[in-house]
């Protein structure tokens, strides 16, 4: 018999910190092609959280990633534009997840990834007063997409393998 | 409700016929962007580089008159020239952090060749500055742009 106050507690925490531990992994690595461009391989556990607990539960691991990522990585500024960007993809793709029916993971992720780009770096440029980046982001869009791929590819195939026990509303 | 979440992508293909409609808009937008900023920020006529730090602006590099440290950043701006390149390190406030940056006048590019900002190192991975962009390092809001040419000779009947 599964406690499933503490089992959603103790998954939150532990997507959490997977996601904060890819993400800082991530940065340790020279940007792919241009400046400020990752995978977001770290955003295959918050769209995971989403659809395994819930909405809620995806904000506070976003919340935790982005804060802790930051923290540790060297980088408090990118807050500012990371979160907002965050939650706004977030937003999308939990509309997307919810209310879309018959829709892939794989579409969710590259969408979110593109809205992600897009609110990153329109905050970016608005916040460090450098319009000029504004020229990166359609070039940025289509590193996104293309990661954003493969990070719904990744979640496609960790759902499938997942036990289905355990992620039961009863 | 999520365990009906989780059925239904546990379910699902790679490719579900209403991702059309997602891709098609994902597409749309990034031609829309390409379009709306195409031919945004290209200066032909420029005749330097200046780096402002928090906004403030630290070192002027022209193309004709080296370079200019402006008077608040004397103790924290380090120039060394060695064959028309400029080696020019930028401290932070307490001296620990740096930018280094060269500025070459043989192609007229400035790029960062080292800093100590952040683990991703950002700024250094930004393409050369030649006659247009921005090279921005967000953790020592340091911001290195392009100057227009404030001395060009007026050409006969231009207002």
């Amino acid at each position: 018999m599964i406690n499933k106050k503490l089992f959603r507690i103790s998954l939150t925490a532990i997507l959490a910190v997977f996601a904060t531990l890819t993400f800082m992994l991530e940065n340790l690595f020279p940007p792919i092609i241009l400046p400020g461009a990752r995978m977001g391989l770290s955003n295959v556990f918050i769209l995971l959280t989403v659809i395994l607990l819930g909405p809620v539960e995806s904000v506070c691991v976003l919340i935790i990633k982005t804060l802790l990522g930051s923290l540790f990585s060297g980088n408090v500024s990118a807050i500012m534009y990371s979160i907002p960007a965050g939650l706004v993809s977030l937003g999308v793709e939990i509309i997307l997840i919810y209310f879309i029916k018959r829709i892939s993971v794989l579409s969710i992720s590259v969408f979110g990834a593109i809205i992600n780009v897009i609110v990153q770096n329109g905050v970016f440029c608005l916040v460090t007063k450098t319009v000029e980046y504004l020229v990166f982001i359609p070039y940025l869009c289509i590193i996104s997409a293309v990661s954003g791929l493969i990070v719904g590819y990744a979640v496609y195939l960790i759902i499938k393998k997942l036990p289905k026990k355990y992620f039961n509303d009863n | 409700m999520k365990g009906k979440i989780f059925d239904k992508f546990r379910k699902s293909k790679p490719f579900e016929l209403r991702d059309i409609a997602i891709y098609c808009a994902s597409i749309f937008i990034i031609v829309a962007l390409f379009i709306s900023l195409l031919g945004f920020n290209k200066n032909s006529d420029i005749s330097g580089f200046k780096i402002t730090v928090k906004n403030e602006l630290a070192v002027i590099l022209y193309f004709e008159k080296g370079v200019t440290i402006e008077e608040p950043f004397i103790d924290f701006v380090t120039v060394y020239y060695e064959d028309n390149l400029y080696t020019v390190t930028v401290y932070t406030e307490d001296k620990n952090g740096f930018n280094q940056i060269l500025f070459d006048l043989n192609d007229k590019s400035v790029w960062v060749n080292k800093s100590n900002c952040s683990d991703s190192k950002d700024c250094v991975h930004f393409p050369k500055l030649t006659d247009s962009g921005t090279i921005y390092c967000a953790p020592h809001k340091l911001k290195i742009s392009t100057i227009k040419d404030q001395y060009k000779t007026p050409i006969v009947g231009e207002i």
